[in-house]
């Protein structure tokens, strides 16, 4: 065959050969009319998604809201400032209360001097039955103020005369000359003092069958002893012995007697056991769930960056723990100095992307073939993506401290409430997790960072508000809530955001007396 | 209040506002946010982007036409610019399954919202994203090719794709039902 004639042949072959069309070409590029009707897939699709409506998470808000309203917000989420000024406010406060009740005290001690002083002068106005003490009676003891025209004999019968006694040396004394001034002891009966509108203590009477003239006699000699009285403000005796100069240092060693004057015979001491226990020094040992609240602005981070950190981190519980020697300077006021170990947690989202997910389908059939014989088919189809994956880190921001804090605290022997306030001093700060860089990619905290962490952040600011509840002889359990502010960030000034925390917790704790008997 | 009202509020910077245009609108553009990502959290994150913006530029809206349009334009290329940042790429995907499966509406009609986002969810990206443009925002190929940066053609090649994909999966799902 000639070359012409091979050309020729073929080219008659396929001059009109047509190839079938791939399947799904014109799909793929061709424009459809705008007017053209949609396919019924595709419409369906639209009809059931354009306008669906999905859940929202409330957490989405506070990540989004408009920094305006975070600041209108500065009481839920307090920023540096409105920090330092509760801070400050509650240290004010404590102060304010603690000096108030000082000096509260320090007055209505005066002032009851001074009532003393002026009661034991000539011409003074008691109150009650006082016309019947003369000048030459001020110092008219319990046993003659009950009823200065009772008949000897009738001095037997059972009086309810209030009086004050401040000391247990003082009651002694004036049981001993109550008792020198009656003919014999018969009965003691003690019932609490009412001065103004405070209850200060109180007072035995005896009860003697001397007379009248003798028993104001001999409390007449005590007058040489400075024995003071003061008004009663609820009983009939015209004044009631108060303080004894030189014998009664203050009330604080006032004596509690209401839970045996039924049946004390003679006069016995039965004092407050806060003398007997020595509160020298305490322990406290303590722990505490805490919560911390961020503030976090912008060096030279942009807004990108500080809109995926705030949504990258949420606070989790932290908690604190360690222990405080308290040093009790006088019944109220006391000092405290301890060791404290502190963990602020935080979760850290983050995504990596190009991870791969597999998805293994398995379809199991039974097909019935014509014998009857039923064939179980299972087809196996596996299906690989490239997703994202996202891992949260725990970041643990940890401190070690030492409070150095000033309390005053009030109540009695069995529950006591406080107020707490002093600094944390920062021994060391480290460390642990995963931050953004500035790439938006997640990176270990470490001193290679573009974000760098101080070792130390220095003092912060401590307020706290304390009760506790005595459980036995030498213990105490205590609750304290409190709020500690840190002055310094936590981030150093090269860092591209700055960053501090504040944390407010719920010490729960005991407090061991150390020198128990 | 009306929107209107409510626009200006926000043009004001008044929280109250900014807080009731939120929370009108955030569950629909959640909506429109969870067809472009892969999961919830995603679609937050976008969610939380687009809100950003609307706060910042909602001084910029000249009240013409659909305020609920403009936001869901502004979700719409958050979502886009939020996908860039993954590196998305419109590669073909190799499949050997029979061309234009004959899908039967009945095997669709059935399905809920939530299993069509599910299936939306796990196209590949490309294949989602212009998905979702073409067919439930409306856009054409060449408005696709110009936001997207790419060819015109290849949109019309991902949504063919991505609506086979689609309807290979539901009748896969028919498959494990039977």
């Amino acid at each position: 065959m000639t070359n012409e004639a091979f050309d020729h042949i073929t080219r008659e072959k396929l001059k009109d050969y047509a190839a079938a069309i791939p399947a799904g070409l014109w799909e793929k590029i061709h424009v459809p009319a705008i007017n053209a009707p949609q396919d019924p897939f595709d419409q369906f699709f639209k009809e059931k998604l354009q306008e669906i409506t999905a859940p929202v998470s409330p957490e989405l808000w506070n990540r989004i809201r408009p920094e305006e309203e975070k600041r209108r917000r500065i009481f839920f989420l307090p920023r540096k400032t409105s920090m330092m000024a509760a801070s400050l406010l509650m240290l004010f406060i404590a102060g304010t209360v603690s000096a108030y009740i000082y000096f509260q005290q320090v007055r209505r001690s005066r002032n009851a001097e001074i009532n003393a002083t002026q009661t034991n002068q000539p011409n003074n106005n008691g109150t009650g039955t006082a016309g019947s003490a003369t000048p030459g009676q001020n110092n008219t003891g319990p046993g003659n103020s009950s009823n200065p025209g009772t008949p000897a004999g009738a001095a037997a019968s059972p009086v309810t005369t209030d009086a004050v006694d401040a000391g247990s040396s003082s009651t002694e004394q004036f049981s001993r000359e109550n008792t020198r001034s009656s003919s014999g002891a018969a009965d003691a009966s003690a019932n609490t003092v009412v001065f103004g509108k405070h209850r200060i203590g109180k007072i035995f009477r005896q009860q003697g069958t001397g007379t009248e003239a003798s028993s104001t006699g001999n409390f007449t000699d005590s007058r040489d002893e400075d024995m003071f009285y003061a008004p009663s403000s609820r009983s009939n005796a015209a004044l009631i012995p108060l303080q004894r100069k030189g014998h009664f240092a203050s009330g604080e060693r006032v004596v509690a007697y209401n839970n045996h004057a039924g049946s004390i015979k003679n006069i016995i001491i039965c004092p407050s056991d806060k003398n007997l226990r020595n509160t020298d020094w305490d322990l406290e040992v303590f722990a505490s769930p805490d919560l911390s609240f961020k503030t976090v602005s912008s060096n030279t981070a942009s807004q990108q960056f500080m809109s995926r950190k705030d949504s990258s981190e949420s606070a989790r519980v932290g908690f604190t723990a360690g222990f405080r020697i308290v040093k009790p300077l006088n019944e109220h006021f006391l000092i405290k100095a301890g060791l404290q170990y502190a963990q602020i947690n935080e979760h850290f989202t983050y995504k990596t992307a190009d991870e791969i997910k597999t998805t293994t389908v398995i379809t199991v059939r039974n097909i019935t073939l014509a014998n009857g014989t039923v064939v179980t088919v299972s087809d196996t189809s596996v299906l690989q993506q490239a997703v994202n994956k996202y891992n949260t880190v725990n970041n643990r921001y940890k401190s070690i401290d030492v409070p150095v804090l000033l309390g005053y605290q009030f109540g009695n022997d069995d529950l006591k409430i406080g107020i707490n306030a002093g600094v944390v001093v920062n021994l060391n700060s480290s460390y642990k997790g995963v931050m953004l860089d500035s790439t938006l990619s997640p990176q270990p905290i470490d001193k290679n960072s573009s974000v760098g962490y101080k070792t130390n952040i220095g003092v912060g600011l401590y307020a706290g508000f304390n009760i506790s509840k005595r459980i036995n002889y030498n213990t105490s359990v205590f609750a304290e809530p409190y709020l500690r502010y840190n002055l310094s960030d936590i981030t150093t000034p090269q860092s591209v955001y700055k960053q501090r925390f504040s944390v407010g917790g719920l010490s729960l704790g005991l407090r061991f007396n150390l020198n128990k008997h | 209040m009306t929107e209107h009202e409510l626009i200006k509020g926000c043009i004001r910077q008044e929280p109250s506002c900014q807080r009731m245009l939120f929370e009108r609108y955030a569950g629909k553009m959640m909506g429109v946010a969870m067809r472009y990502a892969q999961d919830n959290m995603e679609a937050e994150d976008m969610l939380q982007d687009a809100f950003i913006k609307v706060f910042q530029y909602i001084g910029q809206f000249k009240f013409e036409g659909s305020f609920e349009g403009w936001i869901r334009r502004i979700v719409v290329n958050t979502a886009i610019r939020h996908l860039e940042r993954k590196k998305m790429s419109f590669k073909e995907i190799e499949d050997h399954s029979p061309h234009n499966p004959q899908i039967d509406p009945h095997a669709y009609m059935h399905l809920g919202e939530d299993d069509l986002l599910k299936l939306i969810s796990q196209l590949p990206e490309g294949y989602r994203l212009v998905f979702n443009l073409s067919v439930i925002e409306g856009y054409s190929h060449e408005e696709i090719a110009a936001m997207l940066n790419i060819q015109a053609g290849t949109s019309r090649s991902q949504l063919v794709k991505a609506r086979k994909m689609l309807q290979n999966q539901i009748m896969q799902l028919q498959k494990i039902a039977v």
